[in-house]
């Protein structure tokens, strides 16, 4: 096992980004675009993002994207990252899993400002073993693995 | 009129998004677009645009077996065709992965609700059944799965496919298979793992239709019958010379 403090995360405003990849798939480019860009993309007779070449856009080498992200290019939380949302509290999963985060309404958290989140009983007996979390109590998260 | 797969198929997939736009050029007169992704279980399809004109949807699962997947079916006759225009997949909040696909369609019945048949789904198999399939109709299905690769079963042709994105673990494919008749299987290879699969029957458009322009006939009356008999035309169609020609019965 491995205990983690909490650390809580906000989410920022989305971006709007089109990538450019090569044939193996890889990204090679990332463009940011404004909203208006991105959502120019979806009017009739659009064609390619600014800054992407034809070429590339139609022939599906690039693609765009409405994406989260909490700054500096994060696009999830990490373990032992959480963020409150106004129903729910999501929690940053390890990579690799089927979901790279975990939510729980509010309802099964309870908050202290003296010691943080824990979770009810209730609500962590739900979790997917997956998850790899066993608990979430007083603000600190401790794992199934080391 | 045979239905087939019409153009290229294309593609689009991101991280952490609750929308995804590529290019697809339409060749024929129908559209199928299909999405499969992880995200939240409360996630659903807002939308799926061509060229700026919405999509119908077929299906929209939100899956409550396994919590979290999304897989979703839109179709669309007589997209615009001459030019590549862009798809757009948008979901009511940010997946974790999220995957599409356009593929093409020509000889589609049209409307839409006239273009398929019944929508059969399943939250929690890599195989689903289309029971009213008949010869003629081509069955196509989406799936998706966390599993790192997928193969689409033998009978089928996989039109686009996703396998581990990003080294996500997630998985996507759509697939078309000409129906012989009734119960026609979808199906994909995959070790046990979260799946959820969804497919239906594409319905040809009736035969005829079409038009000709009557350059010449040939009858004859007989006897005393007042009937005019017209055993053949000729006519043109797009500039072609064509005989029309039926067979009178002996009496």
């Amino acid at each position: 096992m491995a205990t983690i403090t909490l650390k809580q995360k906000s989410r920022l405003a989305d971006q709007f980004i089109a990538y450019v990849r090569n044939k193996q798939g890889k990204v090679i480019k990332s463009i940011e675009l404004t909203e208006a860009e991105y959502r120019a993309l979806g009017e009739k007779g659009s064609g390619a993002p600014p800054g992407v070449d034809k070429d590339d856009w139609e022939s599906g080498l690039a693609f765009a994207a409405q994406v989260r992200h909490y700054g500096n290019g994060q696009r999830f939380l990490a373990l032992g990252e959480y963020e409150e949302l106004a129903d729910r509290f999501e929690f940053g999963l390890p990579e690799k899993l089927r979901s790279r985060h975990l939510s729980v309404m509010k309802e099964k958290v309870s908050v202290s400002k003296a010691t943080g989140l824990t979770l009810t009983k209730a609500a962590a007996d739900a979790w997917p073993e997956w998850s790899k979390i066993a608990t979430i109590v007083d603000g600190v998260l401790t794992t199934l693995e080391t | 009129m045979a239905l087939a797969i019409a153009g290229t198929p294309t593609k689009g997939y991101a991280t952490a998004a609750s929308s995804v736009t590529f290019a697809h050029t339409a060749t024929g007169d129908g559209l199928f677009v299909g999405s499969g992704g992880y995200g939240d279980p409360a996630r659903t399809t807002s939308s799926v645009t061509f060229n700026g004109d919405s999509l119908t949807e077929l299906w929209d699962i939100n899956d409550t077996y396994w919590g979290n997947f999304s897989n979703a079916g839109y179709l669309m006759c007589a997209p615009d065709t001459g030019s590549s225009y862009n798809v757009v997949v948008t979901m009511s909040g940010t997946m974790d992965m999220l995957m599409a696909g356009a593929v093409g369609i020509s000889g589609l019945a049209s409307p839409v609700g006239s273009a398929h048949g019944t929508i059969y789904t399943d939250q929690d198999s890599a195989s689903v059944t289309v029971v009213d399939s008949e010869a003629d109709n081509l069955v196509i299905d989406t799936f998706v799965t966390y599993q790192p690769s997928v193969t689409v079963g033998a009978s089928q042709t996989s039109q686009n496919e996703y396998d581990s994105p990003e080294d996500s673990g997630h998985s996507f494919g759509i697939s078309t298979e000409p129906a012989s008749g009734a119960n026609t299987v979808m199906s994909w290879n995959t070790a046990d793992a979260p799946k959820c699969i969804g497919a239906t029957a594409l319905i040809a458009a009736a035969g005829g239709g079409e038009t000709y322009n009557v350059t010449d006939w040939a009858g004859f009356r007989v006897g005393d019958s007042p009937a005019l008999y017209m055993p053949t035309l000729t006519a043109t169609q797009d500039g072609a010379t064509i005989d029309l020609t039926w067979t009178m019965p002996d009496d």
